[in-house]
C-alpha cells in the first residue's frame, strides 16, 4: 500500500518528521515499510520543454525535427518520430544523460543524417501507467526548462507498506486513512476527522435493492446526476493524445485536480472522472465502491444474489469469466452486472457519455470474495480489501465522504437508499494486566497500558479482582479479540526496543537426538578422511511420489534414493579433479522417509572396483569409530546389485551402475549398540604370519571358503585376511594372509605348520577341496 | 617356469652386485614381486608336494625379508629431501561440510549450550501440520504467503513438501511435556522461479521454547545470545511488529550488520490456538518459537551472492567453506 507524504501530512498536519524518519517509526512501532521513494528521481534530466519549429527529416519520410526551447535561451533539435507533436505545444525532453524508467539512457544520436540531442517522451515512456504511443502534451501552463515531476505532480516521498506483512491489521491499514489514524498514534500528533457530509435520508431512488444471500451484509446505493456537460473529447482521448490537464479542467464535474495528481503517483489509470473519484475513495477510506451507468441498468431492481455454476459474466474490460455455484453477483433486471466486490460487468460500465451513476457501497462476505478472486485470478484493490475483511461501518463512510466531494462540484443527490446492518459488534475482551507484564516481561504500570489503549480508541473498563481490565476495540480495529492481541498493542507501543533482553532460562540439559547425532558424526569422520559433502535436488525422473505442480516438469517425481543424483555430481566434477570423494546425506521419500546417506570415491589412476572398495572401506572405519562391529557386515549379490548387511539386516547396497554406496542410517542407527570399551593387553609375544592359497571349484565363492577356514583355525589364529584370487581352468584360487599367536609363549615354525597342514586337511576331507 | 632355487640364485648375484635395498624389496617382496609370484605358482604344484613348496618359499621369503630388515638402515645414507610443494596436492583434496551442514552444526553447538534440544520431524506433510494446526486454515489469505509444493501419493492422499519448519513444532508438542526447549533444523520447499535469492528446495531452523516464564524479554536474550555467539561479537539485535497466524504478538527480526538493519528472523509468542492444537491447554503455560533460513545466514557469513550454488553439489564452491574454526 502506498501512502503519498502529503496524504499524512494533510490529516496529521502537525507531523514534523520526515519522510524516512516516519518510515523508520512505522517500522518499529507498526508495520513493515517497502520502501521510501520519490517517484521524480526516475525523472531526472526530463525537462519541460517548448516546440518551436517542426521540419520535415530530409532523408526519413517518418521522421520529423523538432527544435524545442528548454529554458534559459537554450534550445535543442530532437528527431522525432511521433505524429501527435504541434508547433507550441509543451513536451516532455529527456535531455542527454537523463536515464528513464525503462532504463533507456539517452545519448546524443544521430538518425539518418541528422543529429539529435535528447528525446521527446510519451506517458509510457515516463513510466506513467497510460495507453500511450504518442508523446505526452503537457498543460500550456507549464514552464520551459521545469521538471516534467513538477508539472505532473509526481515530486513527492511515497511512503510503501508491505500489505502482505500486515495480517490480521489489513482492515486498518489499507487505506490512507487507517495509515494517518496509525501515524498519529505513534507519533502523538492530533489526526483531523475525515471530511464527511451526512448521510442523506433515505428517498425514492428509481432502483429497489433486494439481496438474497447471507454473504452481503450491507448493501447501500447512491444515485448522482449532473455529469451531463461533462464529456470526453474523444478525438483527444484518442491513442497517442493524451492530454494530462484534461483532468484538471472538466467544466462541471470539477474533482479536485489533487485527486488525480494522487492517482497518477499510485500509477492509477485514469477514467471518468466519476470512476476516478470510486478509485480515490477506496485508497481514502479503504472502502471499495463501485459505479454504475444508471442509465444503462435494465429494469427496476438491484438484486445482489449467489451466482449459479455456468453462469457467464462479461466484465467491464470485455472478458467473460464463468461463474461457480455461491460467486456473488449483483443483477439487474436482464442479468449479472458486477461480480460483488471484486470487478464491475460490461453491460452497465461507465462510459464516455454517462451523466447519471449509481454508486454502490457494500459489505460483502470476505472468504467467499476471497476465493472467487482467487479461482478467477481478478485481485484486482477491491477484492484485496474484501478478502481481509472490512469493518461495516466504512460503507457509510465512503457514501458520506463522496458526497463531501461531490457537493463542491455541483452535483445533484438523486436518491440513496441502504438495507442490512452497517455496525461492527467488536468482542469484548477481558484482560488481566498482571499477565500482560509476565507475557512481554517487562514492568509497565496500570497507568501506561491504559494510556495507550486509550490512544488506540479501545474502551478500557476496570473490572472486580485487583488488575483486570474489560477492553473493546473501535470498529475499524477487527484484529482485536483476544488478550495476546492486545499485549500485542500494548508491546509495540511501550516500544520492543524498551523491552530488557534477559536470558532467564531456567537450567535445563538438552536431551540427545540419535539420529541427527549419528548423522552429524559421521559427516564430520567422512570429513576427516577427506570426503566432501554435496547437497543435490530431490526431484527426479521417476518414482512413485509425484508432484501436482512441480518446479521441474522433467522431473516431477521425488527421490527414494540418493546414489543417482550424488552420481551426476561427480561426473559434474570430474573436469576439475583427479580424485573426488563426495558424500550426501538427505531424507528419501520412502514411506518411513528414513535418512539416508551415498557416498563415492573415485581416482582417476585406480581401476573403479578398487575405488567402491575403498569408499566401503572408510565407510566402515567411521562406523567403527562410532561402535559398530564391522566383522558383523556382510554382502550379497542380486542382479548386480550388492546388498550390504550388518547383523543379518539389509543397511545399504552398492548399486554399480552409480559407482556408490547407499546406506539407511535410520536403520544402521536403530542396530547400534552402546559401546562397552574396555582395554585388552597388548600382547607380549610375536605373531607369526603365513599366507595360504586354496583352490576350489569355480561354483564355490570366497564367503564360503572363508567361513570354512575361520571355522577349522584353533583360537591362536587371530587374523584371517583375503588377499587374491586367481582362476585357472579347473579351479579359482583363493589367497588368504593368516596371522597365529600364544599370548603365553612364541610360537614355533612347527607348531604353526601343524596349524596351516590341519586346515588343508580338514579343507579336503570335506567338499570344498578339489 | 619360475622355480624356488632359479629365484635363490639371482637373489644371491643381486646381493653380491650390492644392488640398493629398496630395489631389492620391490623384486622380490612386493605384491607382484618373485615371491608373491612363487606363491601364485602354488597352484600348479601337486596337493602332496604343496605343503613342502609353501615351506620352502616361506623359508626363502624369510631370508629376504631377514636381510632387507637387517641392511635397510644403510639406505638413509641416500640423500632425503622434501619435495616442494605442489598446491593442488592439498587444496584438491581436502573434505568438507557443505556449508549448511556447518551452520547447522554450530547453530546446535550454541544452542545446546542454554539447554535446547534437536527434534526432527518429516519433509512430506500433511496439510494439517504444516496448515491447520499452526492457525493457517485454508481459504486464508495468510496461505498465500507459502507457496506450496503439493504431492500425490500413491493412496491419493494430498501431501505437501512442508514450506517451512514449523510443523516440528506441533508433533514435538504432541509427543513431549513442559518444560520445551529445541530447535529443529532441516529442509523446506517453496513452488518458486528460482534465481539467485530463490531456491525451490532450502534450510530453515526452527526454535521453540515453552515454559511457565518465557516471555518476549526472555526471547531478546535468547536471540541476542545466539547472534552474538554466531558472529563472535555482541550483537546489535532489533525486534519489528508483524504478523504470523502462529505466534500473537508477532516480530521480525533485524541484526547490525555492514552498517544496516538486515531483516534475519521471524518470531513470537507461541499463539495459543497452536498450543491447543499441540494438546497444550494450561494457560499459564507460555512461550515463543522462531525461524530463520539457513542459507541466507550462510549468503551472511560467507558472502555467496547466489544461493543455488548451495544445491549446485560444484566442489569448487563447497570445498572453499567450511573451515574448522579454532
Amino acid at each position: 500500500m502506498k501512502i503519498p507524504y502529503s496524504i499524512l501530512k494533510q490529516f496529521v498536519p502537525t507531523l514534523k518528521h520526515s519522510p524516512e524518519q516516519l518510515a523508520d517509526i512505522i517500522t518499529l512501532k507498526s508495520y513493515e515499510v517497502d520502501s521510501v521513494y520519490n517517484p521524480a528521481t526516475s525523472l531526472n534530466n526530463v525537462v519541460v520543454g517548448h516546440i518551436r519549429e517542426i521540419q520535415p527529416h530530409p532523408n526519413a519520410d517518418k521522421l520529423q525535427i523538432a527544435k524545442v526551447s528548454v529554458g534559459k535561451g537554450e534550445s535543442l533539435d530532437i528527431v522525432c518520430g511521433a505524429k501527435n507533436i504541434e508547433l507550441g505545444q509543451k513536451v516532455p525532453v529527456a535531455r542527454i544523460g537523463a536515464t528513464l524508467p525503462n532504463g533507456l539512457n539517452i545519448q546524443p544520436v544521430n538518425l539518418r543524417g541528422q543529429d539529435s540531442f535528447g528525446m521527446l517522451c510519451s506517458a509510457k515512456e515516463l513510466g506513467l501507467d497510460f495507453d500511450s504511443e504518442g508523446i505526452l502534451i503537457l498543460p500550456s501552463s507549464a514552464v520551459e526548462g521545469a521538471p516534467v515531476a513538477d508539472v505532473l505532480g509526481l515530486n513527492e516521498a511515497i511512503i510503501d507498506i508491505d500489505n502482505k506483512g500486515l495480517g490480521t491489521r489489513a482492515s486498518d491499514s489499507s487505506s490512507f486513512y487507517g495509515v494517518a489514524r496509525e501515524v498519529s498514534i505513534i507519533t502523538n500528533n492530533k489526526l483531523e476527522d475525515l471530511e464527511l457530509s451526512e448521510l442523506p435520508l433515505e428517498n425514492k431512488l428509481s432502483k429497489k435493492i433486494q439481496v438474497e444471500t447471507s454473504l452481503c451484509s450491507y448493501y447501500s446505493i447512491l444515485e448522482l446526476s449532473g455529469l451531463s456537460s461533462y464529456k470526453f473529447d474523444s478525438n483527444i482521448l484518442s491513442k497517442g493524445n493524451y492530454r494530462v490537464d484534461l483532468y484538471v479542467q472538466t467544466d462541471t464535474f470539477k474533482i479536485d485536480s489533487n485527486i488525480h495528481r494522487i492517482l497518477r503517483i499510485l500509477n492509477q489509470k485514469t477514467h471518468h472522472p466519476a470512476v476516478d473519484l470510486g478509485n480515490y475513495i477506496l485508497f481514502e477510506t479503504g472502502q471499495p465502491v463501485h459505479i454504475f451507468d444508471a442509465e444503462k441498468l435494465r429494469g427496476n431492481q438491484v438484486i445482489v444474489r449467489e451466482a449459479k455454476k455456468g453462469e457467464i459474466f462479461l466484465s467491464l474490460d470485455g472478458v467473460e469469466f464463468i461463474l461457480a455455484d455461491g460467486d456473488i453477483v449483483i443483477c439487474d433486471s436482464e442479468g449479472i452486472i458486477a461480480l460483488a466486490g471484486i470487478i464491475g460487468g460490461a453491460s452497465a460500465s461507465v462510459g464516455d457519455g454517462t451523466t447519471k451513476v449509481l454508486i454502490e457501497s457494500a459489505n460483502f462476505d470476505s472468504e467467499r470474495i476471497r476465493s472467487t478472486a482467487r479461482r478467477l485470478k481478478l485481485l484486482t484493490e477491491s477484492a484485496k480489501r474484501f478478502e481481509r475483511k472490512i469493518p461495516a461501518e466504512l460503507a457509510d463512510v465512503a457514501i458520506q465522504r463522496i458526497i463531501n466531494i461531490t457537493q463542491k462540484s455541483g452535483l445533484d443527490i438523486l436518491g440513496y437508499t441502504k438495507t442490512g446492518d452497517s455496525t461492527t459488534q467488536n468482542k469484548v475482551v477481558a484482560l488481566n494486566y498482571d499477565y500482560a507484564r509476565k507475557y512481554i516481561g517487562a514492568e509497565i504500570s496500570n497507568n501506561e497500558i491504559n494510556d495507550y489503549l486509550k490512544s488506540l480508541s479501545v474502551g478500557v473498563h476496570k473490572m472486580l479482582g485487583a488488575n483486570k481490565y474489560k477492553l473493546k476495540a473501535p470498529y475499524w480495529r477487527l484484529d482485536l479479540n483476544t488478550p495476546e492481541e492486545y499485549i500485542e498493542e500494548i508491546a509495540r507501543l511501550y516500544g520492543y526496543e524498551n523491552i530488557p533482553a534477559v536470558l532467564d532460562l531456567d537450567k535445563l540439559t538438552s536431551k540427545p537426538n540419535t539420529e541427527f547425532d549419528f548423522k552429524r558424526k559421521i559427516s564430520e569422520a567422512l570429513v576427516d578422511l577427506l570426503y566432501i559433502e554435496v547437497l543435490t535436488y530431490p526431484y527426479t525422473t521417476e518414482g512413485t511420489l509425484k508432484l501436482m505442480n512441480p518446479v521441474d516438469e522433467s522431473k516431477p517425481y521425488l527421490r527414494q534414493t540418493l546414489s543417482p543424483s550424488l552420481h551426476q555430481a561427480l561426473i559434474n566434477n570430474q573436469r576439475n579433479r583427479d580424485v573426488l570423494r563426495l558424500f550426501e546425506v538427505g531424507n528419501v521419500f520412502t514411506a518411513q522417509q528414513n535418512l539416508h546417506i551415498s557416498l563415492t570415491y573415485w581416482d582417476k589412476a585406480q581401476s573403479n572396483n578398487k575405488n567402491i572398495s575403498q569408499a566401503y572401506i572408510d565407510f566402515l572405519r567411521v562406523l567403527k569409530r562410532i561402535g559398530f562391529d564391522t566383522q558383523l557386515f556382510s554382502l550379497s549379490e542380486i542382479n548386480g546389485t550388492t546388498l550390504i548387511y550388518y547383523l543379518e539386516q539389509e543397511v545399504g547396497l552398492f548399486n554399480p551402475q552409480y559407482l556408490a554406496l547407499e546406506f539407511d542410517l535410520s536403520v544402521l542407527v536403530s542396530l547400534l549398540k552402546p559401546i562397552q570399551e574396555k582395554f585388552t593387553v597388548i600382547p607380549k609375544y610375536p605373531s607369526v604370519k603365513r599366507d595360504i592359497t586354496i583352490g576350489v571349484s569355480k561354483d564355490i565363492g570366497l564367503q564360503s571358503v572363508y567361513s570354512s577356514v575361520k571355522s577349522i583355525v584353533s583360537n591362536r589364529c587371530e587374523y584371517i585376511g583375503f588377499i587374491d584370487r586367481f582362476e585357472n581352468e579347473k579351479l579359482v584360487n583363493y589367497t588368504f594372509h593368516l596371522e597365529f599367536r600364544d599370548p603365553e609363549k612364541s610360537l614355533s615354525d612347527e607348531e604353526v605348520n601343524l596349524e596351516i597342514d590341519k586346515i588343508y586337511k580338514k579343507l579336503k576331507s570335506s567338499s570344498l577341496d578339489k | 617356469m619360475l622355480s624356488i632355487e632359479s629365484v635363490k640364485k639371482e637373489y644371491q648375484v643381486d646381493v653380491k652386485n650390492n644392488i640398493k635395498i629398496s630395489e631389492l624389496e620391490l623384486k622380490y617382496l612386493s605384491r607382484k614381486g618373485y615371491i608373491a609370484q612363487l606363491f601364485k605358482a602354488l597352484k600348479d604344484i601337486s596337493p602332496e608336494k604343496r605343503g613342502q613348496y609353501g615351506e620352502n618359499v616361506n623359508a626363502l621369503k624369510k631370508d629376504i625379508e631377514t636381510f632387507i630388515n637387517k641392511n635397510k638402515v644403510k639406505d638413509v645414507s641416500e640423500v632425503l629431501e622434501l619435495s616442494p610443494l605442489n598446491p593442488r596436492d592439498i587444496n584438491d583434496n581436502l573434505g568438507g561440510l557443505s556449508p549448511i551442514s556447518w551452520l547447522i552444526f554450530r547453530i546446535q553447538d550454541i544452542f545446546q549450550n542454554i539447554g535446547f534440544s534437536v527434534a526432527t520431524g518429516p519433509e512430506l506433510e500433511s496439510e494439517k501440520y504444516n496448515f491447520d494446526a499452526l492457525n493457517i486454515p485454508a481459504n486464508h489469505p495468510a496461505r498465500d504467503v507459502w507457496d506450496t509444493i503439493w504431492v500425490q501419493n500413491p493412496l491419493g492422499v494430498k501431501q505437501l513438501l512442508r514450506t517451512h519448519t514449523s510443523p516440528v513444532q506441533i508433533h514435538y508438542m504432541e509427543n513431549n511435556k513442559i518444560p520445551i526447549r529445541i530447535i529443529a533444523p532441516g529442509k523446506v520447499y517453496r513452488y518458486e522461479a528460482t534465481d539467485s535469492t530463490h531456491e525451490t528446495v532450502f534450510h530453515q531452523v526452527e526454535g521453540l521454547v515453552l515454559d511457565y516464564n518465557s516471555s518476549i524479554s526472555t526471547f531478546k536474550g535468547v536471540i541476542h545470545y545466539f547472534f552474538s555467539e554466531l558472529f563472535q561479537q555482541d550483537m546489535k539485535i532489533r525486534l519489528r511488529p508483524s504478523y504470523f497466524p502462529f505466534t500473537e504478538p508477532s516480530f521480525e527480526i533485524d541484526i547490525w550488520i555492514k552498517d544496516r538493519w538486515l531483516e534475519i528472523a521471524g518470531a513470537g509468542m507461541v499463539n495459543r490456538i497452536v498450543l491447543e492444537n499441540g494438546g497444550i491447554n494450561d494457560p499459564d503455560i507460555q512461550g515463543f518459537a522462531f525461524g530463520f533460513g539457513v542459507e541466507r545466514l550462510a549468503m551472511i557469513l560467507y558472502e555467496i551472492d547466489d544461493i543455488r550454488l548451495i544445491h549446485s553439489a560444484d566442489i569448487r564452491f563447497i570445498s572453499q567453506l567450511g573451515k574448522i574454526k579454532l
